[in-house]
């Protein structure tokens, strides 16, 4: 038997002892049986019942037992059915010639069902670990942390040897226990000491018997190559080398397996995080340049203005310089706005205090806006908020920048003759305000990226419309807040663009807290 | 008094055309303007100005692309406006065939002296001239002869060419490439070691203080320009 060389002589002794019981309980049952039936039936029948308990005995327990049981068949048959009875003696010659061919018959019969049963069992087996294995390699290929492949592989080795397994990392001087499966299962000093000393010799140490030094586990490592790192106890069912051959192939395969998954997913977040740095790199240049543009271009017009009038400042008519100085004036106040936004964005990024307190949304709006009227002289900004709205516990002056981006995005992008609408009413747990211009609307295909930072409609070589900071600075403060933000193009009159910003009523909870 | 010069600005952003346009105006300029690269094309060809100025950034077009078109069929002098930083830019442009470049922001005094350097070069045809007056210095082109504040200066064949070159492009920054292919010739357009040393070489015997130089003006990564005015 296969078996025989990872079994000592002990599990070969039980296995035995087990057999041979099995043996000699069969057989009694078909003497019982033999010595009830001999008033009706000749001893050739009664034999054929002795077939049978060995069929019986060896496709039950297997190839040593059927044949035990053959043997004990042929000497019980002597001893109680064949003349003289109570002697192995045999009288007749011819019973000593069927009664040779009965064990013969016996014997084959017994083995042949042994085998078979012994055949069967194996197979179950064999499908067990294949499904094992093939369980595996479905969790594995949908893992996304090295944490979820060791956990199956824990899990799956655990089933394969029908016992307790361990997985322990190399963690500085001290292992640390990764996985367990069953997850309850008690990882003590013990356990750690064994693991720590694998680390630092770096040879697997086997299980010992129960009562000596050391422990049930014994310990593997992983991958020495792949995954030096960490380390797999393993406690088999039935004690320290009851291991079948099919789980110590379905072990060595599932650890093969793992190996390699956590080995391509270190490659895969490699690549992405080689990806990522890119785009970061990508919008970091984006930045520079854009912000380059957008802080020099009202610089240049300041400093070229302020140079012209007072190299030219007499020579030049009252209404040139008139313009000069409004030019300053709106420059300074573009930059100032530039400024702030930038400075906004920072704050945002490095994770922002809100200074929460009671407010009336409808003054909120109202400052914002004050607040446009004046860089937008003329513009007609129509206020609806209706009156009944609660009030909202918010961060103001954030709240109010959000509403000032929206405006002055609106009054951007639609005609300056058009007003623009900004709408505020209650629904059951939140309250919506909209922000309704009538320009030509959003490309539906730039609707999912204008809350993107660095995101321009016009992001052409100017990059005119600005750094397109405004709308990520909104959708970041309103979720600071709770609330959303959404872009609705063209909005509900069929032109223009509807800009949608909910907010939570009541206590609003910071997810800075988290 | 002559037809005035007339200059063709090239930029989107209204503020800066505004001061632009009444700077040189009031400097005794002649403008038209132009809002974007293909506007700023036609009326190149249509109008003829004596010099363009180009914004690198256009709604259109990069400015690059309008100075690599224009080029193709006018040398008028093309003053670029960069609001970037990058050397690199600096350098295509000049090598595209922009005569100079100011970056943002800028004041209208620095702006109309690179006009002026810009304009200069242009209408005295290199060679023309034989006699060149920057500050106490004086370049006798037909003899050869450099003095300095009267006194004879010697200068090697190299060095003479080196600032031959440079004095007929006064006010106008020439680029790394540019002078080492006139001086070197093109085969050695990207030693910029040799350009180093012999621009030291130049100072040691031409600035009254070589650490700090007043005549030949490093532009930082880019090239080298005889100040305009000394």
């Amino acid at each position: 038997m296969g078996m025989a060389e990872t079994r000592n002589w002990s599990d070969q002794l039980t296995a035995l002892l087990r057999a041979s019981g099995a043996a000699v309980l069969t057989v009694t049952v078909a003497v019982l049986v033999g010595i009830e039936l001999e008033k009706w039936v000749s001893t050739r029948g009664i034999s054929l019942v002795f077939i049978m308990a060995v069929v019986i005995c060896a496709s039950r327990m297997g190839f040593a037992a059927g044949i035990l049981s053959a043997v004990a068949a042929f000497l019980s048959l002597n001893f109680f059915f064949i003349e003289p009875r109570h002697t192995f003696a045999i009288a007749d010659q011819k019973e000593l010639f069927s009664l040779g061919i009965f064990l013969a018959v016996a014997a084959i019969t017994g083995s042949l069902a042994g085998r078979l049963r012994e055949e069967a069992v194996s197979a179950s087996r064999r499908a067990d670990m294949l499904q094992l294995l093939s369980d595996f390699s479905a969790r594995i290929s949908t893992a996304e942390s090295e944490g979820e492949i060791l956990a199956a592989l824990t899990e799956q080795a655990s089933k394969a040897i029908d016992g307790p397994a361990a997985l322990f990392r190399q963690d500085g001087e001290v292992p640390a226990a990764e996985a367990a499966f069953p997850a309850d299962m008690a990882i003590d000093l013990n356990e750690l000491q064994s693991a720590e000393l694998v680390f630092r010799k770096g040879h697997p140490l086997a299980a010992t018997a129960p009562g000596w030094a050391g422990g049930r586990f014994e310990y593997r490592f992983v991958d020495r190559e792949r995954l030096p790192d960490r380390v797999i106890a393993l406690a088999p069912k039935g004690g320290h080398t009851a291991m079948t051959p099919d789980a110590e192939q379905a072990v060595l395969t599932l650890m093969d397996q793992a190996s390699l998954a956590a080995e391509r997913l270190r490659f895969s977040k490699a690549t992405e995080m080689a990806q990522a740095a890119a785009q970061e790199e990508k919008l970091r240049s984006t930045l520079l340049s854009s912000v380059s543009h957008d802080l020099r271009t009202p610089l240049a017009a300041i400093l070229g203005s302020v140079t012209t009038l007072r190299q030219f400042g007499g020579t030049i008519p009252v209404a040139a310089q008139n313009e000069l100085l409004a030019a300053i004036e709106d420059e300074t106040r573009r930059l100032a706005r530039q400024v702030a936004n930038l400075l906004d964005m920072t704050k945002l990024q490095s994770g922002l205090k809100l200074r929460k307190e009671w407010a009336e949304i409808g003054e909120i709006v109202q400052s914002s806006v004050a607040a446009m009227q004046v860089s937008a002289p003329g513009r007609v900004f129509e206020q609806r908020i209706a009156a009944a709205l609660p009030p909202l516990k918010c961060d103001a002056v954030l709240l109010g920048q959000v509403f000032y981006n929206l405006l002055e995005n609106a009054a951007k992008f639609s005609p300056s003759t058009s007003p623009v609408l900004i709408c505020g009413a209650a629904l059951a747990d939140s309250m919506e305000i909209k922000v309704i211009d009538q320009g030509a609307g959003i490309h539906a295909d730039d609707v999912p990226f204008i809350f993107d930072k660095f995101f321009s409609r016009a992001l052409g070589p100017a990059g005119k419309e600005g750094a397109g900071l405004g709308l990520a600075i909104a959708k970041a403060i309103v979720g600071e807040m709770g609330g959303d933000i959404r872009a609705v193009s063209p909005g509900g009159s069929g032109i223009g663009t509807e800009m949608i910003v909910t907010l939570p009523i009541g206590e609003v909870q910071s997810t800075e807290a988290q | 008094m002559s037809k005035l010069l007339r200059i063709l600005i090239v930029d989107d952003e209204p503020q800066i055309q505004r001061f632009l346009r009444l700077g040189l105006e009031a400097a005794g300029y002649d403008t038209l303007l132009a809002n974007d690269g293909a506007e700023g094309l036609r009326q190149s060809a249509a109008m003829n100005p004596d010099l363009v100025i180009l914004d690198l950034g256009l709604p259109d077009m990069d400015g690059k692309q309008v100075l690599a078109r224009l080029r193709q069929w006018s040398s008028v002098p093309v003053l670029v406006l960069s609001a970037r930083d990058d050397e690199h830019e600096k350098i295509e442009t000049l090598d595209l065939g922009a005569n100079d470049y100011i970056a943002k922001p800028f004041g209208i005094g620095e702006f109309l002296a690179r006009i002026r350097a810009a304009l200069r070069t242009e209408r005295s045809e290199p060679g023309e001239t034989s006699h060149y007056q920057i500050g106490g210095l004086s370049i006798d082109v037909a003899q050869h002869q450099i003095e300095l504040a009267g006194e004879p200066v010697k200068l090697t064949p190299k060095e003479f060419e080196l600032l031959l070159y440079l004095t007929q492009n006064r006010g106008r920054v020439l680029t790394h490439r540019q002078l080492l292919a006139k001086v070197w010739g093109p085969a050695h357009g990207a030693d910029k070691q040799y350009l180093r040393v012999f621009i030291g070489q130049l100072r040691q015997k031409l600035e009254a203080d070589a650490s700090n130089p007043s005549v030949i003006l490093t532009e930082p990564g880019v090239g080298y320009r005889i100040a305009p005015d000394v």
